[in-house]
Protein backbone atom coordinates (compact mmCIF):
# COMPACT_ATOMS: atom_id res chain seq x y z
CA UNK A 1 0.00 0.00 0.00
CA UNK A 2 1.32 3.59 -0.86
CA UNK A 3 -0.26 6.98 1.35
CA UNK A 4 1.22 9.92 0.09
CA UNK A 5 0.92 12.86 2.81
CA UNK A 6 0.47 16.52 2.31
CA UNK A 7 2.67 16.05 -0.65
CA UNK A 8 4.18 20.13 -1.48
CA UNK A 9 7.06 20.51 -3.98
CA UNK A 10 7.69 23.97 -5.54
CA UNK A 11 9.99 24.83 -7.89
CA UNK A 12 10.59 28.58 -7.12
CA UNK A 13 7.34 30.44 -7.01
CA UNK A 14 5.24 27.73 -8.81
CA UNK A 15 3.63 25.05 -6.60
CA UNK A 16 3.80 22.43 -8.90
CA UNK A 17 2.18 19.64 -6.41
CA UNK A 18 0.13 21.19 -3.86
CA UNK A 19 -0.80 19.33 -0.59
CA UNK A 20 -1.80 16.27 -2.15
CA UNK A 21 -2.82 13.21 -0.76
CA UNK A 22 -3.66 10.06 -1.82
CA UNK A 23 -3.92 5.89 -0.94
CA UNK A 24 -3.14 3.33 -3.42
CA UNK A 25 -4.47 -0.29 -3.09
CA UNK A 26 -3.42 -3.43 -2.84
CA UNK A 27 -4.13 -5.87 -5.40
CA UNK A 28 -5.54 -3.22 -7.49
CA UNK A 29 -4.48 -1.29 -10.59
CA UNK A 30 -4.36 2.38 -9.85
CA UNK A 31 -4.69 4.86 -12.86
CA UNK A 32 -2.69 8.34 -12.23
CA UNK A 33 -4.18 10.77 -14.27
CA UNK A 34 -4.31 14.69 -14.88
CA UNK A 35 -3.52 17.31 -18.25
CA UNK A 36 -0.75 18.31 -18.62
CA UNK A 37 2.16 20.29 -16.14
CA UNK A 38 -0.88 18.81 -13.64
CA UNK A 39 2.17 17.45 -11.23
CA UNK A 40 1.94 13.81 -11.92
CA UNK A 41 5.68 12.80 -12.96
CA UNK A 42 6.85 15.32 -10.29
CA UNK A 43 4.25 13.79 -7.67
CA UNK A 44 5.57 9.89 -8.72
CA UNK A 45 9.48 11.97 -8.17
CA UNK A 46 8.84 12.86 -5.04
CA UNK A 47 7.19 9.57 -4.51
CA UNK A 48 10.38 7.82 -4.57
CA UNK A 49 12.75 10.60 -2.94
CA UNK A 50 14.34 11.77 -6.30
CA UNK A 51 12.96 15.32 -6.45
CA UNK A 52 13.10 16.46 -2.62
CA UNK A 53 9.47 17.98 -1.85
CA UNK A 54 8.76 21.04 0.25
CA UNK A 55 6.18 19.27 2.67
CA UNK A 56 4.55 15.81 3.34
CA UNK A 57 5.84 12.55 2.87
CA UNK A 58 5.11 8.95 1.24
CA UNK A 59 4.99 5.71 2.66
CA UNK A 60 5.26 2.29 0.86
CA UNK A 61 3.83 -0.48 3.61
CA UNK A 62 4.34 2.03 6.50
CA UNK A 63 8.15 2.87 5.54
CA UNK A 64 9.40 6.15 3.78
CA UNK A 65 11.29 4.93 0.38
CA UNK A 66 14.62 5.46 1.86
CA UNK A 67 14.15 2.96 4.85
CA UNK A 68 14.13 0.38 2.23
CA UNK A 69 17.46 -1.85 2.29
CA UNK A 70 17.10 -2.94 -1.25
CA UNK A 71 14.03 -0.85 -2.88
CA UNK A 72 14.30 -2.45 -6.17
CA UNK A 73 12.82 -5.12 -3.98
CA UNK A 74 10.11 -3.82 -2.60
CA UNK A 75 9.35 -0.99 -5.19
CA UNK A 76 9.82 -1.15 -8.59
CA UNK A 77 10.00 2.76 -10.87
CA UNK A 78 9.84 3.58 -14.25
CA UNK A 79 9.51 7.19 -14.60
CA UNK A 80 11.16 8.04 -18.14
CA UNK A 81 12.26 5.02 -20.23
CA UNK A 82 15.20 6.92 -21.43
CA UNK A 83 16.86 7.38 -18.41
CA UNK A 84 19.71 4.82 -19.68
CA UNK A 85 23.34 5.87 -20.81
CA UNK A 86 22.92 5.39 -24.36
CA UNK A 87 26.80 3.89 -25.06
CA UNK A 88 25.66 0.89 -22.43
CA UNK A 89 24.51 -2.37 -23.85
CA UNK A 90 20.46 -3.32 -22.02
CA UNK A 91 22.27 -6.55 -20.56
CA UNK A 92 24.94 -4.19 -18.55
CA UNK A 93 22.43 -1.77 -17.62
CA UNK A 94 20.06 -4.27 -15.96
CA UNK A 95 23.25 -5.93 -14.75
CA UNK A 96 24.44 -2.71 -12.57
CA UNK A 97 21.12 -2.28 -11.02
CA UNK A 98 20.70 -5.91 -10.34
CA UNK A 99 24.22 -5.72 -8.92
CA UNK A 100 23.26 -2.54 -6.76
CA UNK A 101 20.58 -4.45 -5.03
CA UNK A 102 22.76 -7.37 -4.38
CA UNK A 103 19.46 -9.47 -7.34
CA UNK A 104 21.77 -12.37 -9.23
CA UNK A 105 22.78 -11.90 -12.45
CA UNK A 106 20.21 -14.85 -13.78
CA UNK A 107 17.30 -12.41 -12.57
CA UNK A 108 18.92 -10.19 -15.46
CA UNK A 109 18.29 -12.96 -18.18
CA UNK A 110 14.97 -13.75 -16.73
CA UNK A 111 13.30 -9.99 -17.24
CA UNK A 112 14.73 -9.85 -20.90
CA UNK A 113 13.81 -12.53 -22.01
CA UNK A 114 9.98 -11.88 -19.83
CA UNK A 115 10.33 -8.47 -22.41
CA UNK A 116 11.28 -10.23 -25.79
CA UNK A 117 14.57 -8.48 -25.54
CA UNK A 118 17.07 -11.11 -25.33
CA UNK A 119 17.91 -10.91 -28.62
CA UNK A 120 19.11 -7.48 -28.59
CA UNK A 121 20.40 -7.50 -25.29
CA UNK A 122 24.10 -7.28 -26.19
CA UNK A 123 22.91 -3.82 -28.37
CA UNK A 124 24.12 -0.81 -27.05
CA UNK A 125 20.66 1.66 -26.15
CA UNK A 126 21.43 4.29 -28.55
CA UNK A 127 20.27 1.90 -31.29
CA UNK A 128 16.97 0.84 -29.54
CA UNK A 129 13.53 2.11 -30.87
CA UNK A 130 11.36 3.88 -28.46
CA UNK A 131 9.34 1.13 -27.43
CA UNK A 132 12.62 -1.14 -26.83
CA UNK A 133 13.71 1.56 -24.43
CA UNK A 134 10.51 1.12 -22.72
CA UNK A 135 10.61 -2.65 -22.42
CA UNK A 136 13.96 -2.16 -20.99
CA UNK A 137 12.19 0.50 -18.33
CA UNK A 138 9.71 -2.41 -17.29
CA UNK A 139 12.12 -5.04 -17.12
CA UNK A 140 14.55 -2.99 -15.00
CA UNK A 141 10.54 -2.41 -12.67
CA UNK A 142 10.46 -6.37 -12.56
CA UNK A 143 13.94 -7.14 -12.10
CA UNK A 144 13.64 -7.35 -8.01
CA UNK A 145 10.37 -9.05 -8.63
CA UNK A 146 9.09 -6.00 -6.02
CA UNK A 147 5.42 -5.44 -4.72
CA UNK A 148 4.67 -2.22 -5.67
CA UNK A 149 5.26 -0.69 -8.56
CA UNK A 150 4.77 2.99 -9.74
CA UNK A 151 5.46 3.89 -13.82
CA UNK A 152 4.82 6.92 -15.76
CA UNK A 153 3.76 6.52 -19.52
CA UNK A 154 4.88 2.99 -19.94
CA UNK A 155 2.77 2.51 -22.75
CA UNK A 156 5.09 5.45 -24.54
CA UNK A 157 6.11 4.53 -27.79
CA UNK A 158 5.04 0.85 -27.57
CA UNK A 159 2.55 -0.70 -30.53
CA UNK A 160 -0.71 -2.05 -29.86
CA UNK A 161 1.00 -5.50 -28.77
CA UNK A 162 2.89 -4.22 -27.00
CA UNK A 163 0.61 -1.91 -24.94
CA UNK A 164 -1.84 -4.67 -24.74
CA UNK A 165 0.93 -6.66 -22.92
CA UNK A 166 1.49 -3.61 -20.33
CA UNK A 167 -1.98 -3.80 -19.39
CA UNK A 168 -1.96 -7.46 -18.94
CA UNK A 169 1.61 -7.67 -17.08
CA UNK A 170 0.02 -4.88 -14.68
CA UNK A 171 -3.64 -6.51 -14.23
CA UNK A 172 -1.25 -9.56 -13.17
CA UNK A 173 1.30 -7.76 -10.54
CA UNK A 174 -2.54 -6.51 -9.46
CA UNK A 175 -3.89 -10.08 -9.38
CA UNK A 176 -1.13 -11.43 -7.70
CA UNK A 177 -1.56 -8.77 -4.66
CA UNK A 178 0.71 -6.14 -5.70
CA UNK A 179 0.18 -2.40 -5.92
CA UNK A 180 0.61 -0.56 -9.16
CA UNK A 181 0.06 3.11 -9.55
CA UNK A 182 0.63 4.25 -13.33
CA UNK A 183 0.10 7.23 -15.35
CA UNK A 184 -1.00 7.42 -18.79
CA UNK A 185 -2.33 9.86 -21.22
CA UNK A 186 -4.29 6.86 -23.29
CA UNK A 187 -7.88 7.21 -21.44
CA UNK A 188 -8.78 4.46 -23.42
CA UNK A 189 -6.18 2.06 -22.25
CA UNK A 190 -7.17 3.19 -18.75
CA UNK A 191 -10.98 2.39 -18.98
CA UNK A 192 -9.11 -1.17 -19.57
CA UNK A 193 -6.31 -1.25 -17.41
CA UNK A 194 -7.35 0.41 -14.09
CA UNK A 195 -9.09 -0.24 -11.56
CA UNK A 196 -9.02 3.03 -9.42
CA UNK A 197 -8.15 6.38 -10.55
CA UNK A 198 -6.11 9.31 -8.57
CA UNK A 199 -6.90 12.41 -10.85
CA UNK A 200 -5.21 15.64 -9.85
CA UNK A 201 -4.79 19.56 -11.26
CA UNK A 202 -2.84 22.13 -10.98
CA UNK A 203 -1.14 19.88 -8.42
CA UNK A 204 -4.20 19.45 -6.19
CA UNK A 205 -6.61 16.04 -5.81
CA UNK A 206 -9.76 16.54 -7.75
CA UNK A 207 -10.83 12.93 -7.01
CA UNK A 208 -9.83 9.72 -6.36
CA UNK A 209 -12.61 6.97 -6.43
CA UNK A 210 -12.92 3.41 -8.36
CA UNK A 211 -12.78 4.14 -12.42
CA UNK A 212 -16.40 3.24 -13.14
CA UNK A 213 -17.82 6.02 -9.96
CA UNK A 214 -15.05 8.89 -11.00
CA UNK A 215 -17.15 8.58 -14.60
CA UNK A 216 -20.64 8.52 -13.08
CA UNK A 217 -19.56 11.19 -10.80
CA UNK A 218 -18.52 13.81 -13.78
CA UNK A 219 -19.59 12.32 -17.46
CA UNK A 220 -21.92 13.36 -19.33
CA UNK A 221 -25.16 11.29 -18.80
CA UNK A 222 -28.60 11.48 -20.60
CA UNK A 223 -31.49 9.27 -20.92
CA UNK A 224 -31.62 8.01 -24.72
CA UNK A 225 -35.46 6.65 -25.57
CA UNK A 226 -36.66 4.81 -28.63
CA UNK A 227 -40.08 5.05 -29.81
CA UNK A 228 -42.60 5.17 -32.76
CA UNK A 229 -44.51 8.36 -31.12
CA UNK A 230 -41.12 10.24 -30.70
CA UNK A 231 -42.93 13.18 -31.35
CA UNK A 232 -45.45 13.10 -29.47
CA UNK A 233 -42.92 11.79 -26.92
CA UNK A 234 -40.73 14.95 -26.82
CA UNK A 235 -43.92 17.43 -27.13
CA UNK A 236 -45.44 16.07 -23.95
CA UNK A 237 -41.80 16.56 -22.21
CA UNK A 238 -41.55 20.02 -23.18
CA UNK A 239 -40.45 21.86 -19.88
CA UNK A 240 -38.85 19.40 -18.44
CA UNK A 241 -36.27 18.45 -20.84
CA UNK A 242 -33.16 20.79 -21.43
CA UNK A 243 -32.08 19.79 -25.34
CA UNK A 244 -33.17 17.14 -27.31
CA UNK A 245 -31.28 15.28 -29.95
CA UNK A 246 -32.76 13.21 -32.16
CA UNK A 247 -31.03 10.74 -32.98
CA UNK A 248 -33.11 8.97 -36.40
CA UNK A 249 -36.67 8.93 -36.72
CA UNK A 250 -37.79 6.94 -33.45
CA UNK A 251 -34.72 7.44 -31.27
CA UNK A 252 -33.72 10.81 -29.54
CA UNK A 253 -31.05 11.65 -26.75
CA UNK A 254 -32.59 14.02 -23.94
CA UNK A 255 -30.40 15.87 -22.09
CA UNK A 256 -31.80 17.47 -18.11
CA UNK A 257 -34.10 14.26 -17.06
CA UNK A 258 -34.52 11.34 -15.61
CA UNK A 259 -35.63 8.04 -16.75
CA UNK A 260 -38.47 8.26 -14.11
CA UNK A 261 -39.56 11.29 -15.36
CA UNK A 262 -39.63 10.00 -19.24
CA UNK A 263 -41.49 6.71 -17.86
CA UNK A 264 -44.01 8.26 -15.99
CA UNK A 265 -44.71 11.02 -18.50
CA UNK A 266 -44.80 8.16 -21.51
CA UNK A 267 -47.07 6.25 -18.99
CA UNK A 268 -49.85 8.87 -18.32
CA UNK A 269 -49.91 9.92 -22.49
CA UNK A 270 -50.14 6.29 -23.16
CA UNK A 271 -47.32 6.72 -25.06
CA UNK A 272 -45.19 3.20 -26.34
CA UNK A 273 -41.85 2.91 -25.32
CA UNK A 274 -39.55 0.56 -27.31
CA UNK A 275 -36.29 1.92 -25.39
CA UNK A 276 -35.62 3.89 -21.93
CA UNK A 277 -32.32 3.87 -20.68
CA UNK A 278 -29.73 6.24 -18.90
CA UNK A 279 -26.81 6.79 -20.66
CA UNK A 280 -23.01 7.61 -19.53
CA UNK A 281 -20.10 8.92 -21.10
CA UNK A 282 -16.80 7.79 -21.48
CA UNK A 283 -13.97 7.92 -19.40
CA UNK A 284 -12.47 10.89 -21.54
CA UNK A 285 -15.69 12.86 -21.46
CA UNK A 286 -15.47 12.22 -17.38
CA UNK A 287 -11.60 13.37 -17.43
CA UNK A 288 -12.42 16.34 -19.54
CA UNK A 289 -15.13 17.41 -17.96
CA UNK A 290 -13.52 17.09 -14.12
CA UNK A 291 -10.30 18.69 -15.14
CA UNK A 292 -11.94 21.17 -17.52
CA UNK A 293 -10.39 24.35 -15.64
CA UNK A 294 -7.15 23.13 -14.32
CA UNK A 295 -5.16 22.58 -18.17
CA UNK A 296 -2.21 24.30 -17.82
CA UNK A 297 -1.72 24.97 -21.42
CA UNK A 298 -4.71 24.08 -23.33
CA UNK A 299 -5.19 24.38 -27.26
CA UNK A 300 -7.88 26.37 -28.72
CA UNK A 301 -10.82 24.62 -30.02
CA UNK A 302 -11.47 23.01 -32.83
CA UNK A 303 -13.92 25.43 -34.91
CA UNK A 304 -16.79 23.26 -35.51
CA UNK A 305 -15.86 20.56 -32.82
CA UNK A 306 -17.48 22.37 -29.82
CA UNK A 307 -19.77 19.73 -29.08
CA UNK A 308 -17.26 17.76 -27.42
CA UNK A 309 -15.88 20.66 -24.60
CA UNK A 310 -16.92 20.38 -21.29
CA UNK A 311 -19.08 23.01 -20.21
CA UNK A 312 -17.39 26.19 -19.15
CA UNK A 313 -19.81 26.20 -16.02
CA UNK A 314 -19.29 22.21 -14.96
CA UNK A 315 -17.12 22.22 -11.76
CA UNK A 316 -16.09 18.98 -10.35
CA UNK A 317 -16.89 17.61 -7.01
CA UNK A 318 -14.63 18.57 -4.41
CA UNK A 319 -12.68 20.80 -6.41
CA UNK A 320 -12.28 24.54 -5.41
CA UNK A 321 -12.34 27.02 -7.86
CA UNK A 322 -9.29 28.54 -9.20
CA UNK A 323 -10.53 32.16 -10.28
CA UNK A 324 -12.56 30.88 -13.85
CA UNK A 325 -12.46 28.99 -16.68
CA UNK A 326 -8.94 28.58 -18.23
CA UNK A 327 -8.68 28.59 -21.99
CA UNK A 328 -11.54 26.88 -23.91
CA UNK A 329 -9.96 23.36 -23.70
CA UNK A 330 -9.94 21.37 -26.54
CA UNK A 331 -12.13 18.74 -28.28
CA UNK A 332 -11.94 15.98 -30.54
CA UNK A 333 -13.31 16.74 -33.75
CA UNK A 334 -16.54 14.95 -34.81
CA UNK A 335 -18.57 15.21 -31.94
CA UNK A 336 -19.13 13.50 -28.35
CA UNK A 337 -17.10 10.47 -27.82
CA UNK A 338 -19.65 7.60 -28.18
CA UNK A 339 -21.70 6.43 -24.77
CA UNK A 340 -20.87 3.41 -23.12
CA UNK A 341 -23.51 1.78 -20.31
CA UNK A 342 -21.28 1.45 -17.24
CA UNK A 343 -18.24 3.78 -18.24
CA UNK A 344 -15.91 0.75 -17.71
CA UNK B 1 24.43 -2.30 0.46
CA UNK B 2 27.54 -0.49 0.26
CA UNK B 3 28.79 -3.63 -1.53
CA UNK B 4 26.32 -3.38 -3.97
CA UNK B 5 26.65 -0.08 -4.33
CA UNK B 6 30.53 -0.86 -5.38
CA UNK B 7 29.32 -3.70 -7.47
CA UNK B 8 27.28 -1.62 -9.59
CA UNK B 9 29.69 1.27 -9.94
CA UNK B 10 32.13 -1.06 -11.17
CA UNK B 11 29.98 -2.19 -13.57
CA UNK B 12 29.03 1.20 -14.62
CA UNK B 13 32.17 2.29 -15.10
CA UNK B 14 33.83 -0.37 -17.44
CA UNK B 15 30.77 -0.71 -19.01
CA UNK B 16 31.29 2.55 -21.11
CA UNK B 17 34.00 2.01 -24.10
CA UNK B 18 35.11 5.53 -24.13
CA UNK B 19 36.43 5.22 -20.50
CA UNK B 20 38.08 2.37 -21.47
CA UNK B 21 39.30 4.23 -25.27
CA UNK B 22 40.51 7.35 -22.86
CA UNK B 23 42.28 5.11 -20.51
CA UNK B 24 44.25 2.75 -22.50
CA UNK B 25 45.21 5.98 -24.35
CA UNK B 26 46.45 7.50 -21.04
CA UNK B 27 47.96 4.54 -19.84
CA UNK B 28 49.58 3.55 -23.42
CA UNK B 29 51.27 7.55 -24.12
CA UNK B 30 53.13 7.28 -20.49
CA UNK B 31 54.47 4.25 -21.15
CA UNK B 32 55.85 4.80 -24.89
CA UNK B 33 56.61 8.26 -24.22
CA UNK B 34 59.14 6.85 -21.51
CA UNK B 35 60.52 4.23 -23.43
CA UNK B 36 61.12 5.98 -26.50
CA UNK B 37 62.65 9.18 -24.05
CA UNK B 38 64.73 6.32 -22.65
CA UNK B 39 65.52 4.50 -25.63
CA UNK B 40 66.76 8.15 -27.26
CA UNK B 41 68.53 9.07 -24.33
CA UNK B 42 72.51 9.63 -24.16
CA UNK B 43 75.36 7.92 -21.85
CA UNK B 44 74.80 11.70 -20.01
CA UNK B 45 71.10 11.17 -19.35
CA UNK B 46 69.23 9.65 -16.25
CA UNK B 47 72.11 9.06 -14.63
CA UNK B 48 70.74 7.87 -11.18
CA UNK B 49 66.94 6.59 -9.96
CA UNK B 50 66.35 10.37 -9.49
CA UNK B 51 66.54 11.37 -12.93
CA UNK B 52 64.19 8.76 -14.73
CA UNK B 53 61.66 9.26 -12.04
CA UNK B 54 61.93 13.09 -13.18
CA UNK B 55 60.90 11.39 -16.39
CA UNK B 56 58.33 9.09 -15.48
CA UNK B 57 56.51 11.48 -13.37
CA UNK B 58 56.81 14.50 -16.03
CA UNK B 59 55.01 12.05 -18.51
CA UNK B 60 53.14 10.68 -16.00
CA UNK B 61 50.99 13.78 -15.18
CA UNK B 62 49.35 13.85 -18.61
CA UNK B 63 48.04 10.20 -17.99
CA UNK B 64 46.75 11.31 -14.50
CA UNK B 65 45.07 13.90 -15.85
CA UNK B 66 43.46 11.60 -18.74
CA UNK B 67 42.47 9.67 -16.37
CA UNK B 68 40.87 12.53 -14.13
CA UNK B 69 38.63 13.15 -17.46
CA UNK B 70 37.34 9.44 -17.30
CA UNK B 71 36.31 10.06 -13.53
CA UNK B 72 34.32 13.58 -14.90
CA UNK B 73 32.77 11.63 -17.98
CA UNK B 74 31.62 9.21 -15.58
CA UNK B 75 30.09 11.60 -13.06
CA UNK B 76 28.63 13.98 -15.61
CA UNK B 77 27.36 11.34 -17.58
CA UNK B 78 24.95 10.59 -14.42
CA UNK B 79 23.52 13.69 -15.35
CA UNK B 80 23.67 14.10 -18.80
CA UNK B 81 21.64 10.84 -19.10
CA UNK B 82 19.63 11.08 -15.97
CA UNK B 83 21.09 7.90 -14.89
CA UNK B 84 21.60 9.80 -11.70
CA UNK B 85 17.94 8.68 -11.00
CA UNK B 86 17.84 5.38 -11.47
CA UNK B 87 21.17 5.47 -9.40
CA UNK B 88 19.47 6.69 -6.29
CA UNK B 89 16.29 4.83 -7.15
CA UNK B 90 18.55 1.82 -6.38
CA UNK B 91 20.28 3.06 -3.75
CA UNK B 92 18.65 5.89 -2.05
CA UNK B 93 21.19 6.82 -0.18
CA UNK B 94 22.50 9.29 -2.07
CA UNK B 95 25.75 9.52 -0.14
CA UNK B 96 26.28 6.03 -0.48
CA UNK B 97 25.82 5.68 -3.77
CA UNK B 98 28.37 9.00 -4.54
CA UNK B 99 31.11 7.88 -1.94
CA UNK B 100 30.79 3.93 -4.07
CA UNK B 101 31.62 5.89 -7.30
CA UNK B 102 33.88 7.88 -5.79
CA UNK B 103 35.70 4.48 -4.08
CA UNK B 104 35.89 2.79 -7.42
CA UNK B 105 36.75 6.03 -9.42
CA UNK B 106 39.76 6.77 -7.15
CA UNK B 107 41.46 3.47 -6.90
CA UNK B 108 40.79 2.14 -10.39
CA UNK B 109 42.78 5.39 -11.36
CA UNK B 110 45.40 4.55 -8.85
CA UNK B 111 45.86 1.35 -9.74
CA UNK B 112 46.23 2.37 -13.51
CA UNK B 113 49.05 4.84 -12.22
CA UNK B 114 50.49 2.26 -10.10
CA UNK B 115 50.77 0.16 -13.23
CA UNK B 116 51.63 3.00 -15.58
CA UNK B 117 54.36 3.86 -12.71
CA UNK B 118 55.69 0.18 -12.63
CA UNK B 119 55.23 -0.38 -16.20
CA UNK B 120 57.40 2.34 -17.37
CA UNK B 121 60.17 2.60 -14.65
CA UNK B 122 60.89 -1.65 -15.08
CA UNK B 123 60.87 -0.98 -19.17
CA UNK B 124 63.07 2.34 -18.96
CA UNK B 125 65.65 0.62 -16.36
CA UNK B 126 65.70 -2.40 -19.00
CA UNK B 127 66.42 -0.29 -21.69
CA UNK B 128 69.30 2.25 -20.09
CA UNK B 129 70.64 -1.08 -18.28
CA UNK B 130 72.68 0.91 -15.76
CA UNK B 131 73.38 -0.40 -12.03
CA UNK B 132 73.34 3.14 -11.02
CA UNK B 133 69.88 3.39 -11.32
CA UNK B 134 67.41 1.98 -8.18
CA UNK B 135 64.52 2.88 -6.55
CA UNK B 136 66.20 3.99 -3.73
CA UNK B 137 68.18 7.05 -5.19
CA UNK B 138 67.34 10.42 -3.43
CA UNK B 139 63.40 10.46 -3.26
CA UNK B 140 62.68 8.18 -6.32
CA UNK B 141 60.12 6.05 -4.62
CA UNK B 142 58.58 8.50 -2.88
CA UNK B 143 57.85 10.81 -6.03
CA UNK B 144 56.76 7.94 -7.85
CA UNK B 145 54.32 6.61 -5.10
CA UNK B 146 53.37 10.57 -4.46
CA UNK B 147 52.30 10.50 -8.34
CA UNK B 148 49.63 7.53 -7.77
CA UNK B 149 48.26 9.76 -4.70
CA UNK B 150 48.29 12.40 -6.74
CA UNK B 151 46.30 10.52 -9.43
CA UNK B 152 43.70 9.56 -6.84
CA UNK B 153 42.98 12.97 -5.91
CA UNK B 154 42.88 14.51 -8.99
CA UNK B 155 40.19 11.29 -9.60
CA UNK B 156 38.46 13.11 -6.85
CA UNK B 157 38.94 16.72 -7.88
CA UNK B 158 37.21 15.68 -11.71
CA UNK B 159 34.31 14.05 -9.82
CA UNK B 160 34.03 17.38 -7.61
CA UNK B 161 33.99 19.27 -10.64
CA UNK B 162 31.46 17.16 -12.41
CA UNK B 163 28.90 17.43 -9.37
CA UNK B 164 29.06 21.32 -9.37
CA UNK B 165 29.28 21.95 -13.00
CA UNK B 166 26.85 19.10 -13.99
CA UNK B 167 28.31 19.11 -17.74
CA UNK B 168 31.46 17.16 -19.18
CA UNK B 169 32.78 20.08 -21.30
CA UNK B 170 32.88 22.49 -18.48
CA UNK B 171 34.23 20.44 -15.92
CA UNK B 172 36.74 19.19 -18.11
CA UNK B 173 38.09 22.83 -19.03
CA UNK B 174 37.99 23.62 -15.49
CA UNK B 175 39.86 20.19 -15.30
CA UNK B 176 42.19 20.94 -17.69
CA UNK B 177 42.48 24.99 -17.84
CA UNK B 178 42.77 25.43 -14.18
CA UNK B 179 46.59 24.06 -13.83
CA UNK B 180 47.65 25.37 -17.21
CA UNK B 181 46.25 29.14 -17.64
CA UNK B 182 44.50 29.96 -14.63
CA UNK B 183 47.04 29.44 -11.80
CA UNK B 184 49.86 30.74 -14.45
CA UNK B 185 47.85 34.56 -15.01
CA UNK B 186 47.25 34.39 -10.69
CA UNK B 187 50.82 33.58 -10.09
CA UNK B 188 51.58 36.61 -12.32
CA UNK B 189 48.68 38.68 -10.86
CA UNK B 190 50.02 38.10 -7.63
CA UNK B 191 53.68 38.54 -8.72
CA UNK B 192 52.59 42.07 -10.09
CA UNK B 193 50.74 42.64 -6.88
CA UNK B 194 53.89 42.00 -4.80
CA UNK B 195 52.36 39.25 -3.35
CA UNK B 196 54.21 36.31 -4.29
CA UNK B 197 53.35 35.01 -0.71
CA UNK B 198 50.24 34.19 -1.91
CA UNK B 199 51.39 31.89 -5.01
CA UNK B 200 52.10 29.34 -2.91
CA UNK B 201 48.54 28.34 -2.03
CA UNK B 202 47.33 27.80 -5.35
CA UNK B 203 45.78 24.31 -5.62
CA UNK B 204 47.63 22.98 -8.28
CA UNK B 205 50.88 24.61 -7.67
CA UNK B 206 50.81 23.20 -4.00
CA UNK B 207 49.18 19.77 -4.80
CA UNK B 208 52.11 19.12 -8.00
CA UNK B 209 54.54 19.89 -4.91
CA UNK B 210 53.71 16.50 -3.92
CA UNK B 211 55.86 15.15 -6.70
CA UNK B 212 58.41 17.58 -6.54
CA UNK B 213 57.76 18.87 -10.13
CA UNK B 214 59.63 22.02 -9.37
CA UNK B 215 63.14 21.23 -7.52
CA UNK B 216 64.96 20.87 -10.58
CA UNK B 217 66.94 23.82 -11.06
CA UNK B 218 64.09 26.00 -9.61
CA UNK B 219 63.59 28.11 -6.16
CA UNK B 220 61.24 26.53 -4.31
CA UNK B 221 61.56 28.44 -0.90
CA UNK B 222 58.38 30.36 -1.62
CA UNK B 223 56.75 27.31 -2.51
CA UNK B 224 54.80 24.87 0.44
CA UNK B 225 56.80 21.79 1.27
CA UNK B 226 55.87 18.32 -0.76
CA UNK B 227 53.93 16.98 2.29
CA UNK B 228 52.48 20.43 3.39
CA UNK B 229 52.05 20.89 -0.34
CA UNK B 230 49.94 17.38 -0.59
CA UNK B 231 48.23 17.58 2.44
CA UNK B 232 46.58 21.60 1.23
CA UNK B 233 46.15 19.78 -2.11
CA UNK B 234 44.33 16.82 -0.82
CA UNK B 235 42.02 19.43 2.02
CA UNK B 236 41.21 21.59 -1.26
CA UNK B 237 39.94 18.86 -3.34
CA UNK B 238 37.93 16.91 0.17
CA UNK B 239 36.40 20.20 0.82
CA UNK B 240 35.11 20.69 -3.51
CA UNK B 241 34.22 17.49 -3.25
CA UNK B 242 32.25 17.30 -0.38
CA UNK B 243 30.42 20.77 -1.60
CA UNK B 244 29.56 18.90 -4.37
CA UNK B 245 28.13 15.67 -3.25
CA UNK B 246 26.26 18.06 -0.98
CA UNK B 247 24.83 19.78 -3.70
CA UNK B 248 23.95 16.51 -5.21
CA UNK B 249 22.31 14.81 -2.16
CA UNK B 250 20.03 18.24 -1.15
CA UNK B 251 19.04 19.14 -5.42
CA UNK B 252 16.31 17.31 -7.16
CA UNK B 253 18.08 14.24 -9.46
Amino acid sequence: MIEVQNLTKRFGAQVAVDDLSFEVHEGRVTGFLGPNGSGKSTTMRCMVGLDRQQRGETRFDGKEFAAHARPLTQIGSLLDAGYVHPARTAHNHLRWLAASNGLPKARVEEVLEMVGLSPVAKRRVKTYSLGMRQRLGIASVMLGDPHTLILDEPGNGLDPEGIRWVRDVLRLFAGQGKTVLVSSHLLSEMQLMANDLIVIGRGRLIDQCPVGEFVRRHATRWVRVRSPQLGRLTTALQGQVQSVETVDGTTADLHGVTTEIVGEVAAAKQIVLHELSMQTGSLEDAFLRATAHTGEYAARAVPGAEAGSPPQDYQPQGYPPQGGPQGSGWAPPGGPPPPSQDGR
Amino acid sequence: MFAGALRAEWIKLTTIRSHFVLAIVAVAFSFLVVLLTANAASDFDFATGEDLADLVVGVGLVTIMLLAVVSVLATTGEFTYNTLRPTFAAIPNRWSALAAKLVINVVTNMVLTAITVIVGWVGASAILDRSTITLSDGGARGQLMALVLLSGLLSMLGMALAMLMRNSAAAIAILLLWPFVVESLLAGFFSVLGQEGLVKFLPYIAGFRMVNLFDEGSDTSDLLSPTVGGIYFACVVIGLWLLGALSTDRRDA
